[in-house]
């Protein structure tokens, strides 16, 4: 990453592009009176970060700068403070994933219906979306507890989360890209007898699972989140760890002895319904520690409390904005 | 402008961005930097926080515009320069004394000594009440 030289970067392109878009969120009035002065601010904080910090400064400035964003931009609309366009979208992340709960739990029960709700079914494309809305719920996370500790546990977490989400499309193009540029033959067929493998998958499912454990307990032992929010965190992560090797046709346990004897497979089974009704538990108990943990009222108080600020400096966390 | 009003829009951020203007007037990254160099790092505004913030300043008549000028960034291109108004001035320096006041009595009780915070820096923090991490 070239910093000072931004302009032919791709990843200054790229971030220009997104930053430009997120512009779009404000009113009309104060993106005619702020947006060129704000977009070059970004570009000098980019090529200052790039120098200084290499490519995770700059990873971490985008996601701050996106909380950011969206958080002031909403508050601009609403006339509210900051603080309150923050607690705001964690709050739209806790009913999403709530949601998401009660989605997965029906189409569950779906299987069971004679109804002709095929696509609803969780099992089918469970993970995928569990990853993105989990991800998407989460980032609230991040906007509200800005230490720098809390900031690394959540890029374990949500870093690992989102390598889950793109582990069968990210290589595919990442090998096509390589492809085109180098012009090398084959490079499709290794991708493609990779998956067959299964090797990738399951070390990519492994540091998923890991991460998620490692994300919880980090911010448990850190204090960087309420303890059951961080609970859950841990559950999901040693859930992802526990189940991981007997999946039925897939786990490297069942393939290396239970290939051809599916007797393997039918705790697995037998129990699926009632295992995925427990998830579901547990994401609608993150999805209510999302919520009731951020309340408006308890952001303004924070943002406008008289002893707020040196508490949040004592933590290194600095004012709420 | 009520005491109230005053009172809700001198929050951290528009504190340090009057603090930053102080002595000199500055343009937008400029106020972002001096900023993180004044807290040693511990409060970055973000882009937004900052336009939005100088926004209400501007029109609280605490800050105004001092025009397009050259900076002295390398690319010395043309930015959008800001100062402090002699509102803006007296009113940081009200907070400013408030504060100094409120430090002056924690010295007292023996919370914090000339050189910094009884217990040192790198001392765990305490727990805030409420359910707060």
């Amino acid at each position: 990453m070239n910093g000072g030289h931004s302009s032919g970067n791709i990843w200054w392109r790229f971030s220009a592009a997104v930053f430009r878009w997120l512009l779009r969120l404000y009113p009309r009035q104060f993106r005619d009176a702020y947006s060129s002065q704000m977009m070059q601010d970004f570009r000098d904080l980019w090529e200052e970060t790039a120098l200084r910090s290499g490519v995770i400064g700059v990873w971490r400035l985008c996601w701050d700068t996106l909380g950011d964003l969206v958080a002031t931009a909403i508050a601009e609309r609403l006339g509210k403070d900051q603080a309150v366009g923050r607690s705001i979208i964690m709050r739209v992340s806790a009913v999403v994933v709530w949601a998401t709960a009660v989605y997965a739990a029906l189409s569950v029960q779906s299987i069971n219906l004679p109804l002709p709700i095929e696509v609803w079914r969780f099992l089918s494309w469970g993970e995928l979306t569990f990853n993105v809305v989990f991800l998407a719920g989460l980032v609230g996370l991040q906007l509200k507890y800005r230490q720098r500790t809390s900031w690394y546990i959540w890029l374990i977490g949500s870093g690992t989360a989102l390598t889950f989400f793109c582990w069968r499309p990210l290589p595919m193009l990442l090998t096509q890209w390589v492809y085109l540029k180098s012009g090398i033959e084959g490079l499709e067929s290794i991708s493609y007898i990779a998956w067959q493998t299964r090797h990738v998958f399951f070390a990519i499912y492994l540091v998923y699972s890991v991460g998620m454990l490692a994300w919880g307990v980090g911010a448990l032992a850190k204090d960087v989140l309420p303890p059951w929010t961080a609970v859950l965190l841990m559950l999901f992560g040693l859930d992802s760890l526990l189940r991981w090797p007997v999946i039925p046709n897939e786990g490297p346990l069942f393939v290396q002895f239970a290939r051809g004897f599916n007797v393997w497979a039918q705790p697995i089974v037998a129990f699926g319904t009632p295992y995925i009704f427990v998830r579901c538990l547990l994401l609608a108990g993150l999805g209510y520690a999302l919520w009731v943990d951020n309340r408006p009222e308890r952001a303004s108080a924070e943002q406008n409390g008289v002893g707020s600020t040196p508490q949040r400096f004592a933590e290194g966390v600095g004012p709420a904005v | 402008m009520s005491d109230t009003e005053g009172q809700s829009l001198l929050t951290p951020a528009s504190f340090h961005i009057l603090l930053a203007l102080a002595d000199r007037e500055r343009y937008g990254y400029a106020i972002q930097q001096e900023i993180a160099n004044m807290t040693e790092g511990r409060l970055k505004l973000g882009p937004g926080t900052l336009y939005r913030t100088l926004n209400q300043l501007l029109a609280a008549g605490w800050v105004e515009e001092a025009g397009d000028q050259v900076s002295d960034s390398p690319r010395r291109e043309y930015r959008r320069y800001y100062r402090l108004t002699s509102a803006g001035r007296e009113v940081a320096r009200a907070e400013a004394l408030r504060l100094a006041r409120l430090a002056q009595q924690a010295r007292l009780r023996g919370l914090i000594e000339d050189g910094g915070i009884v217990g040192g820096a790198g001392s765990p923090p305490p727990k805030l009440a409420g359910g707060l991490p």
